[in-house]
């Protein structure tokens, strides 16, 4: 695992759509399993990537076990919601009254993000969980966090409930998550983004708003798809007319990779870069070469302890 | 005449598609060629990206509508031929417009001071495409002659978008609180309502998870809500004939990642199973393919420069194959919608010029320059 997230109990990677966050989730998962650590790795309520990224079998809504060390499970919103009624109101029949009763469920629907809370809620408490010797369940549970609506939004629910139901259960439920969130010994934050203008600008603003915002920790920005090349001026003069735009683009996007490396190190969390990889079909190797890649790229010493 | 001229011109442009597509990029740029061939546009952003923010000059100001200025074509070296606004949804604010217009004054402030209200507004499902497609139906009906282009919250399935008038009306007009709010009810006995509810079992359990204040207040809040389920109901059934309309478009926008290639035919066929309008399916960031004449070259070209260069424009064969590729299966795939591709800009979307580079492929293609 990544020096700097090795104590991580909860490792979410977030960022914004289309910069390779299922990816970078799948490569971290392998390497923990890898390590001798008992690892589930979750998605939420989408479209399953991880069957065709882990190669180990198809992911469901219920937990599996993939490989010795690794679990996998696509979080649902309708199965998440039974499970935490059954787990928080401790009895069937109460834990029944509101799954089937409709008038209730539409009570339901008036508190805000619940479907979001119960989701979250499972990954915080899978992170917790012990087994029946008093050992984690889970060494580590790392989190494909979703691209959809707002990238970070879905780490304000608890918040968000909070102060909207204050008291009773689910307002303890989302207390103790938000606590779990804010913890920097529990729960570590992966950045993933693109080394290009907008989406470094981006990697910014959610930075920022995640220690100011949500009084999160993120530890590590992983640019993804990043171009190398390095070719002299003087032969670019004499290239063939043909060929020159191909090199010329190639060694604008290596520039502006550069570039916006380097505005990522300003935010003083771990660096990493994987390079751009064209791959057809997108699986199970090419993940194992984005983790050659990330482990392989010590980071230079950073401004934190 | 191409056949998207033959066939009606759009009154407005919906853009749907996943996260990181480039569907604001697109949905800027079909405004701007309708611009551009003599049409005013307008194009209506939920979060767009601060560059493009910028360019188009709404950066921080939510809500009201700019317009394009004319310094902003000449220094791209375009001309417009009708003016271009562009204008970001702000949700909450159209929300307290839309309460303000439907709720008598007397119920006003206690809408606008639950605590359900506040979150509700913003964190609902559905809220903000609700919002949207309020703020469409707004502008469509002040400005008939502007083709209008909305850009949408990124979502996995088209199904979050154009249901989401008839969740929020499902929010107001339900028949549980139909029931629940008989006329006898407006006592506000709490134990009471709450035994209507069918068991006493569920009242615990409803307290036991929000506390009992909160549930009474937010018997209240539904309560008020409820009274007005008429009101939105009118205003939902505008929006579902704006839908059916079939001078509103949907334009469902994909990128070249194949994971999300699914949810963009997702789209397109839940799009054509509930007979919506489809003016397009945009394929954004294509790598066009090598010419024959580059790949001769580097392939004579000696020493280590000579290898650098085939390994470049390898590496440039391999992307545009796996795009040709991914173009191809939607082409198949798209139950006979039109297919545009858009090539891969070397830059991000940063002014008009840029912005130029994708409305030349598009304007075309969906009739609108």
């Amino acid at each position: 695992m990544l020096d700097e997230l090795a104590k991580a109990r909860l490792i979410v990677v977030t960022g914004k759509g289309g910069v390779g966050k299922s990816t970078i989730s799948a490569a971290l998962a392998l390497a923990s399993a890898r390590e001798g650590k008992r690892t589930l790795i979750c998605e939420i309520n989408t479209d399953d990537r991880l069957e065709r990224l882990l190669s180990l079998g198809p992911v469901a809504a219920d937990i599996r076990q993939l490989s010795d060390l690794l679990w996998a499970v696509n979080i649902r919103p309708d199965i998440a919601m039974r499970e935490y009624f059954d787990m928080v109101l401790k009895f069937d029949r109460l834990s029944r009254a509101l799954t089937e009763n409709r008038l209730l469920k539409y009570f339901l629907r008036f508190i805000p993000s619940l479907q979001d809370l119960v989701m979250l809620g499972k990954v915080l408490f899978h992170a917790r969980e012990m087994d029946g010797t008093g050992a984690p369940r889970f060494e580590r549970v790392i989190m494909d966090t979703p691209s959809t609506g707002h990238a970070l939004s879905l780490f304000g629910v608890p918040q968000v409930v909070i102060d909207t139901v204050g008291a009773g259960a689910l307002a303890n439920q989302a207390t103790w998550m938000r606590d779990d969130l804010v913890d920097a010994s529990k729960t570590s934050v992966v950045l993933v983004t693109l080394p290009e203008e907008t989406p470094v600008n981006e990697s910014i603003e959610m930075c920022a708003a995640l220690h100011d915002k949500l009084k999160m920790h993120p530890t590590t920005v992983i640019a993804n798809r990043v171009h190398e090349f390095r070719f002299a001026k003087r032969h670019l003069a004499t290239l063939p007319a043909s060929v020159r735009p191909f090199i010329e683009a190639k060694k604008a996007m290596a520039a502006q990779s550069t570039e916006s490396v380097a505005r990522l190190a300003a935010l003083g969390l771990v660096v990493r870069k994987v390079p751009h990889l064209t791959r057809t079909p997108f699986g199970r190797s090419a993940v194992e070469e984005v983790w050659q890649a990330l482990n392989g790229d010590k980071p230079p010493q950073t401004r934190r302890d | 005449m191409t056949g998207a001229q033959a066939s009606s011109p759009p009154s407005a442009l919906i853009a749907v598609g996943s996260g990181g597509v480039g569907k604001t990029s697109v949905a800027a740029s079909l405004a701007l060629a309708s611009a551009l061939a003599g049409r005013s546009s307008l194009v209506l952003t939920i979060d767009p990206a601060r560059r493009l923010a910028d360019a188009l000059g709404i950066g921080a100001l939510a809500q009201s509508e700019v317009r394009i200025p004319d310094e902003a074509f000449t220094a791209a070296g375009l001309t417009p031929r009708a003016p271009m606004s562009a204008m970001m949804l702000d949700v909450r604010g159209t929300w307290d417009e839309l309460v303000r217009r439907v709720v008598p004054p007397a119920v006003r402030e206690r809408i606008f001071n639950s605590r359900f209200y506040l979150s509700l507004s913003t964190a609902l499902a559905g809220s903000q495409e609700y919002i949207a497609m309020e703020k469409l139906g707004e502008l469509m009906a002040a400005r008939p002659g502007t083709l209008m282009v909305l850009d949408t919250p990124p979502s996995m399935h088209a199904v979050d978008f154009l249901e989401a008038p008839q969740r929020i009306l499902d929010f107001f007009d339900h028949d549980a609180a139909r029931a629940l709010f008989a006329p006898a009810r407006l006592a506000g006995r709490f134990g009471q309502k709450v035994v209507e509810l069918g068991s006493a079992v569920a009242g615990k359990a409803l307290s036991r998870l929000a506390g009992a204040e909160v549930i009474r207040e937010l018997m209240d809040f539904i309560a008020t809500m409820s009274s007005l389920g008429a009101a939105f109901s009118v205003r939902a059934r505008a929006t579902h004939a704006m839908f059916a309309d079939p001078n509103t478009k949907f334009v469902v926008v994909a990128g070249t990642d194949e994971d999300r290639c699914d949810e963009a035919l997702g789209m397109v066929s839940y799009l054509r199973d509930h007979h919506m309008h489809l003016a397009g399916l945009v394929v954004n960031g294509v790598q066009a393919a090598v010419p024959a004449l580059a790949v001769e070259c580097a392939a004579s070209l000696r020493g280590e420069i000579g290898d650098q260069v085939r390994a470049t424009i390898r590496e440039v064969q391999t992307q545009a194959a796996i795009d040709a590729h991914l173009v191809a299966r939607f082409a198949e795939n798209a139950l006979g919608v039109r297919v545009v591709t858009v090539p891969r800009l070397d830059t991000d979307i940063h002014d008009l010029g840029t912005l130029y580079q994708l409305a030349r492929h598009l304007g075309p293609a969906f009739g609108v320059g």
